[in-house]
């Protein structure tokens, strides 16, 4: 953990350089407050020991400025004076500081508080970290790993929203495995998902890295393509069905042989065209691949499927 | 609580207060010593000329620098004297601060000495 240490008097510095290093902590040091403010804005600082009185702006308008901002990571901030009377100490907590030590220093007090401020950032770690972990659940399907069903018709939406106000076009691509329900009452539910998994797998690692994909639903799988028009949707459905279809799939049944089907449907230069609408020109489109005979791309502008 | 000034036998570092408060060895307490010398000859050239212009403001700055460097050392009485001079400066009373430039300057040749006295001073500097 980085410790910003800003303190205009050298002596006071140098003993807080001297235990902070002792005590196993990185320093970053600066005299005056203007240094700072643009040190603590860092996102490696996370803990900060400010001197009161500094040239330029000093450590109780540091307070307030870094709370007023409100930085995604928490900083705290121990605030060191020799303004030792109650209202100066009301003062310094109520502009923001989450500590206030008043000098000369006792450093093991010092190293004590420290402990208590790295605590506090390790629970708000921990926090932000579980957050990150619940959002990405319930963005993401849990059999799968893809995105699911509300993320991917987001991103739909959004990317309709930026090719409208950039005049590009968007691709939609309604993926089906063929007979999943047959092997699913055959091979049972577990080989069933293992297969829903495998084909995720081939399909994840043959979009474009900008493409979106995700489980619409059941078997359906919904792939977004941004700046792509009809033909290139078609070539890369056409290489998804490759690669899904190339080698068998190994489950506890056997090894299965696995195809899909493609829908794809695309917006129209300078026209406007919703999600629902572009999904159910795709999935039109997959239902006239399903009556063709399956493990094909079709596409709604009724070409010849590939 | 108001605290009582140090007395005049009392030696002008309270070397255990010192230690127990920072840690670091005698060695780290040299080498502090030599930069508060330095500080205060420069700052002490300073405080004068802000003085003898009678710059009130810059008074109360300099000696609330040097209170702060003297209580970071344990440093008791040239710590009192220069609250003494800030709270002086603070409200204009230059009646009083005639003789607590003239105790800094006693405080200051005490410290010296002691330091002379005891090798205190890190020798490099």
């Amino acid at each position: 953990m980085n410790i910003l240490i800003a303190e205009d008097d050298r002596i006071s510095l140098r003993i807080l350089e001297k235990n902070i290093r002792d005590w196993g902590y990185e320093s970053v040091m600066v005299e005056n407050g203007e240094d700072a403010l643009k040190k603590i804005s860092c996102p490696e600082v996370r803990l900060a020991i400010l001197d009161w009185m500094m040239p330029g702006i000093n450590g109780l308008e540091i307070c307030k400025i870094i709370r007023q901002q409100g930085h995604s990571n928490y900083t705290y901030i121990i605030l060191l004076t020799g303004k030792d009377q109650q209202q100066d100490i009301i003062e310094g907590l109520e502009a923001g500081a989450d500590d206030y030590m008043i000098k000369p220093v006792n450093f093991l007090e010092l190293r004590a508080r420290i402990q208590t401020g790295k605590r506090i950032i390790d629970l708000e770690d921990r926090l932000l970290e579980s957050n990150r972990k619940l959002k990405d659940l319930a963005c993401h399907d849990g059999l799968t790993s893809l995105w699911n069903r509300s993320r991917i018709l987001g991103f739909l939406e959004d990317e309709l929203e930026i090719a409208k106000r950039g005049n590009s076009l968007v691709s939609a691509i309604m993926i089906d495995i063929d007979n999943f329900k047959q092997a699913n009452d055959k091979f049972g539910h577990f080989s069933g998902d293992i297969v829903l998994q495998e084909v995720a797998h081939r399909l994840k690692k043959n979009v474009r890295q900008y493409d979106r994909i995700g489980r619409y639903g059941g078997d359906e799988i919904l792939v977004v393509l941004p700046r792509c028009g009809p033909a290139d949707a078609m070539e890369i459905a056409d290489r998804l069905r490759r690669a899904v279809g190339r080698e068998k799939i190994k489950t506890p049944k056997g090894l299965l042989d696995v195809t899909v089907t493609l829908g794809c449907a695309s917006t129209k230069a300078g026209g406007r065209t919703s999600a629902e609408k572009l999904i159910q020109s795709s999935d039109m489109a997959l239902y006239r691949g399903k009556q063709h005979g399956r493990n094909c791309v079709i596409s709604d502008g009724g070409d010849h499927p590939l | 609580m108001k605290k009582a000034r140090p007395e005049e036998h009392e030696a002008p570092i309270d070397v255990q207060e010192f230690l127990n408060r920072v840690g670091g060895g005698i060695s780290f307490l040299s080498e502090l010593l030599g930069i508060y010398m330095l500080e205060y000859q420069a700052k002490h050239v300073d405080l004068m000329t802000a003085f003898a212009s009678n710059d009130m403001n810059r008074v109360e700055e300099i000696s609330h620098s040097l209170k702060g460097a003297s209580a970071s050392l344990s440093l008791r009485r040239l710590r009192e004297t220069f609250l003494e001079i800030e709270t002086a400066a603070r409200s204009g009373n230059r009646a009083r601060l005639d003789p607590a430039l003239s105790r800094l300057a006693e405080d200051f040749s005490a410290l010296k000495n002691f330091v002379d006295q005891t090798g205190l001073l890190d020798p490099s500097i």
